[in-house]
């Protein structure tokens, strides 16, 4: 059920002005999932990506439909096993960083890039 | 030139689709033989490639599979409909931007009116659905457009032969179409089956040109409406329209083979509250209610003493009430149950369902209001929490019938707490 953020009780006198800017609750869906049937809900399991703010349990919004950026986040396939990976662009090739170490992507390597992560969500309390 | 009002009709299936859903989050099984167990791990129901060029089997029971299973260390994945469900609704909701005409004919399988689309570029548009769908929810798919209905499956066949995954007669003249029709089993051919193609066979169609040609009146005095319609869909005429809205199903069955036969009627009354309430869950979601109840319960076939004993009950006020169904499986069940026997499986049967919106209200609904309440806060917990998370006591017994799902992935992409995990490299 939606309930709407301002609810207005009747009653004498002014009406309250806050209620010509009553909204639909909050939808955080619509705000983290831009492309439904492309985005899925990944969990984080380990700390090795804990310089780019992701902790063990997190909870990563993923979106398939995109494409790659300079500095992204993705959960790319290597070795066969998908992991989260942060993505550099240099001189128009894009590298995962591996134990100190920079890999390129091309059509040749085995590395297959599985989505674009837009959201990480991280539970403080 | 083919005359402009032609319609222009695709066929989408997913690959094996149970089998590309689980290597959705697993690339290490990208090449490597897969295949997915029906419910309670019973026969295998959807394969890889690679699994079916080592020779299993479709439908092939999974205790006669497992020699080639472990010789080929092939990867076996209980069915997750949780997961399938998930995926399959993604596809479709892409499909939906493609095509506001659709058909949705199977968890795996759409077809789409594409007749807005210009025939020179159909090959592109297919081939951009194809693309878009692998890219986003990662299930490869096969397109064949043509138009017809039975001609997109032909079609659609060619295009799983193909690397490019798409092949479409519409561009195409009708000697390429003929050709193809030449090399393509009669008993491929949608809605023909092995008994009719038999038939053909013995009357000397050897392949699908032959039954586009065969003699109208021939066929209709030895076959059937369908069949002539479907030759007529062959060369092109379109018989079988799209069917948009599903049809309303008129029964709703869940029974299950137990692991080791039972004699107890308390263990075969667990089991049966059991399909009762998924039987009910089942159709609650679908808006339906039922107006008989059917119980069962058989012995096996191939042992002496044979039993099978079936109840009937006509319910009174129709319903889709767990609390209800479940009272009426019970008594059937006291009335049906013989002592001495190895009972090897039982079922319920819900029968004549209608929607309930037909249903006029009687003297008594107001009673069932608070019940139909309470089914609805059930089912949203049961969505909310997994499947059983409010359940009757009847149906846990001794809870050994729940199902054989060893070999699951788990895996729920619309379930937060059943998320597919992945390690930060």
């Amino acid at each position: 059920m939606k309930i709407p953020l301002v609810i207005q009780k009747v009653s004498a006198g002014f009406p309250s002005p806050a209620t010509d800017y009553v909204q639909e609750e909050i939808d955080l869906n619509s705000e983290l999932i831009k492309n439904a049937p492309a985005t899925f809900v990944i969990r984080v399991q380990g700390n090795s990506m804990n310089d780019h703010k992701i902790a063990n349990g997190d909870l990563l919004v993923v979106d398939r439909s995109l494409g790659l950026s300079n500095d992204c986040i993705a959960i790319v396939n290597f070795n066969n096993e998908l992991v989260v990976k942060n993505i550099i662009k240099k001189s128009n090739h894009f590298y995962i960083k591996h134990a100190d170490e920079y890999i390129p992507i091309t059509e040749h390597s085995d590395i297959n890039v599985w989505g674009i992560v837009t959201y990480i969500i991280h539970a403080t309390h | 030139m083919q005359p402009i009002n032609k319609r222009i009709i695709a066929l989408v299936d997913c690959n094996s689709f149970y089998v590309s859903c689980e290597r959705l989050f697993r690339p290490d099984l990208a090449k490597r033989p897969v295949v997915v167990l029906s419910n309670n791990d019973g026969c295998i129901i959807s394969r890889s490639t690679e699994a079916k060029q080592v020779g299993i089997k479709m439908g092939e029971p999974y205790f006669k599979a497992k020699p080639l299973i472990d010789k080929y260390k092939v990867a076996v994945f209980s069915s997750n409909y949780e997961l399938y469900g998930d995926l399959s609704r993604r596809v479709m909701k892409i499909l939906k931007n493609f095509s506001s005409d659709i058909e949705f004919y199977s968890i795996d399988e759409a077809f789409l009116d594409l007749t807005h689309i210009t025939m020179k570029n159909v090959e592109d548009y297919i081939s951009n659905i194809r693309k878009t769908i692998l890219q986003w929810t990662g299930i490869p798919v096969s397109i064949g457009a043509a138009n017809t209905k039975t001609l997109a499956k032909v079609a659609n066949h060619i295009a799983k032969k193909k690397k490019m995954g798409i092949e479409e007669f519409i561009s195409k003249d009708q000697d390429y179409i003929d050709q193809e029709l030449k090399e393509f089993p009669v008993a491929e051919v949608w809605g023909i089956g092995r008994q009719l193609s038999a038939f053909f066979h013995n009357n000397h169609f050897h392949n699908t040109y032959q039954l586009k040609n065969a003699d109208n009146y021939w066929v209709r005095k030895n076959s059937s409406v369908v069949v002539l319609k479907t030759i007529h869909e062959l060369q092109g005429i379109c018989c079988f329209p799209l069917n948009y809205t599903p049809t309303v199903r008129k029964n709703c069955c869940v029974s299950r083979s137990f692991g080791t036969s039972i004699t107890d009627m308390y263990d075969l009354q667990e089991a049966l509250v059991n399909h009762c309430i998924t039987a009910a869950e089942r159709i609650r979601s679908e808006g339906l209610i039922a107006k008989t109840i059917y119980v069962f319960i058989k012995t096996s076939r191939f042992k002496k003493n044979y039993l099978s004993r079936v109840e009937k009950i006509d319910i009174p006020m129709p319903t889709n009430n767990t609390l209800e169904l479940v009272h009426l499986a019970v008594k059937a069940l006291e009335n049906i149950y013989r002592k001495g026997h190895y009972y090897s499986k039982a079922g319920v049967l819900l029968s004549g369902l209608q929607p309930k919106a037909h249903y006029a209200n009687n003297l008594f609904s107001d009673l069932n209001h608070n019940l139909d309440h309470l089914m609805n806060i059930i089912d949203q917990t049961n969505n909310k929490f997994g499947r059983g998370s409010i359940t009757l006591a009847a149906a846990r017994h001794n809870n050994q019938f729940k199902l054989r799902r060893q070999h699951s992935s788990k895996i729920d992409t619309s379930f937060i707490q059943r998320a597919p995990v992945v390690k930060a490299g």
